[in-house]
Order: C-alpha cells, then structure tokens, then sequence
C-alpha cells in the first residue's frame, strides 16, 4: 500500500532524482523564456520544487540583513547554479509581486515520437503572460463569460428602464396637455358664457345700447 | 510446490484475455482551430490552450 507515499520515483536513484529537480530548476529559471519542455511527470513533479523556491525568494525580499542571506543560502543547497539563485532573488521574485503561489504552469503537449511519453511545458505565470499579449486576465473562461453577460444584462436593463421612462414623460407630457386644453375650453366656455349673459343682461336692460354695438 | 495440474486451454486463455481492452484517448475539439485535440492538452495544430497560444506549431 502506498500509505503516506508520495511523489514519483521517475526510475531514479535518491541521489539522481535530487540532481535532476536541481538541474531542471535552474534549467527553468535562466531560461530566457522562463518555461522548459519536459515530460509530464517531471513537470509535475518539478512545480512544488520551485514553487518552494520562489516563495522563499519573494518571503526574503522582505527581510532584512543576515535572514535574507540565509534564504539565499537554502536555496543555493538546492539550485547548484550561482547565475540562477542570482536571477531567482533579484529577477524572478520582484516580477511575481505578491502573487500568493501558483507561480507555475503546466500545459500539456501530447505523445513525443521515440518512445511515446507525454510531454507538458512547465513556465512561469508572470513571465508567460508577459510574453503572450493574448493573455491578460487572470480570470477563467466561465467568469469572463459571466461577467460579459451581465455587462449586456445591464446595459439591456438600462435601456428599457429609459424607455419605460421616456414612455411614462410621453403618458405625463400628453396628460398635462390635455388638462391644460380642457382648462381653457373650460376658461373660453366660461368667458363665452360671461359674454353672453351680459350680452343678454344688456340687451334686457337696454336694448339700444346692444343695437348701437351691433351698429 | 504447488503447480498448475492442466495447461491452460487455448479457449479458456483466449476467453480470459476478452477482457483486455485497449481504451481510446479521450479527444475533445479545439475552441481555436475546431480540430480534434486530446483533452486537457494544447492543440497540436493550433498550438492554443485555454484561449492562449502555448506553442508555436508547424501549422500555424
């Protein structure tokens, strides 16, 4: 039973395995591309390894003094290469800011032709979206799509809102019209009534008077 | 030592090994390039995974 075993042995002597993780993590880290092509269980197995390197790096860019030494110092035992724990401590863990882990990708490649193995690339995330102008947002598929979504709901949401708002002025607009229409039949009704009345008071209490106007 | 009294048929054999299967890659289609891809891998065509180019490929 594999109880409490973890971690792949890749057909590898203790000795050998700790040589390979230290080769193809500095491999990694000077490359100008900041990815390597590997197999995918090396890769696999190569992402906690440096992983744990460059947290160590970005955690002493905080310290002070001897204890930022002593970080470089562990993980000059790991990564042989000077040029390397160089790169890792003034160029890698500036450029990963505070990104909390997850420094590392590994996409997968297929079968390589000779002896069929799957293949992955293994990069850092920093210096690949760099690279690729495509890539810009951290944020997955789904949530982009999400979010897209809702930007149109609302735009559609805002627009009919104005819509129903314009309609409702429309509904105001024409009502207070028409009250203001019938407010001046009713004022010209009245008017007209007042005319006529003392027209016909005129003409009751004199009737020369109203012949003169008619003249 | 305990041994095999009987060879093994050919029948029964043959009749065990039915169940030996090979079992297909699980293929999905590029959202790039519409190929068939192996999932969860980077298009060998287009050289694009998850919206990005990952690789330069012969093709593209």
């Amino acid at each position: 039973m594999r109880h409490l075993n973890s971690g792949r042995k890749l057909n590898r002597t203790a000795s050998h395995r700790r040589a390979l993780m230290s080769n193809m993590a500095t491999s990694l880290i000077i490359s100008d591309e900041k990815r390597i092509k590997t197999t995918e269980a090396k890769a696999k197995e190569l992402r906690p390894y440096v992983e744990k390197l460059i947290s160590r790096a970005c955690k002493a860019q905080q310290m002070e003094g001897p204890a930022g030494l002593h970080a470089r110092r562990v993980v000059a035992r790991l990564i042989k290469s000077k040029q390397a724990v160089q790169e890792l401590f003034d160029a890698i863990a500036p450029a990963m800011g505070d990104r909390p882990g997850g420094y590392t990708r590994v996409v997968k490649l297929g079968t390589r032709r000779g002896d069929g193995a799957r293949t992955a690339i293994i990069e850092l995330v920093d210096f690949a979206a760099e690279r690729d102008g495509a890539y810009s947002s951290g944020r997955s598929k789904k949530s982009r799509q999400a979010a897209e979504e809702s930007m149109i709901e609302q735009t559609i949401g805002s627009a009919v809102e104005a819509m129903e708002n314009a309609g409702d002025a429309v509904e105001e607009a024409v009502e207070d019209i028409t009250d203001t229409v019938e407010e001046v039949v009713e004022e010209v009704a009245e008017k007209v009534d007042e005319v006529v009345s003392d027209n016909d008071e005129s003409n009751e209490e004199s009737t020369d008077d109203s012949e003169e106007d008619k003249k | 030592m305990a041994h095999p009294k009987r060879k093994i048929s050919k029948s029964r054999r043959d009749k065990r090994r039915t169940h030996y299967k090979a079992v297909a890659p699980t293929t999905a289609s590029c959202p790039n390039c519409n190929s068939v891809k192996l999932a969860h891998a980077a298009c060998p065509e287009c050289g694009y995974y998850n919206g990005r180019k990952v690789v330069e490929t012969f093709a593209a």
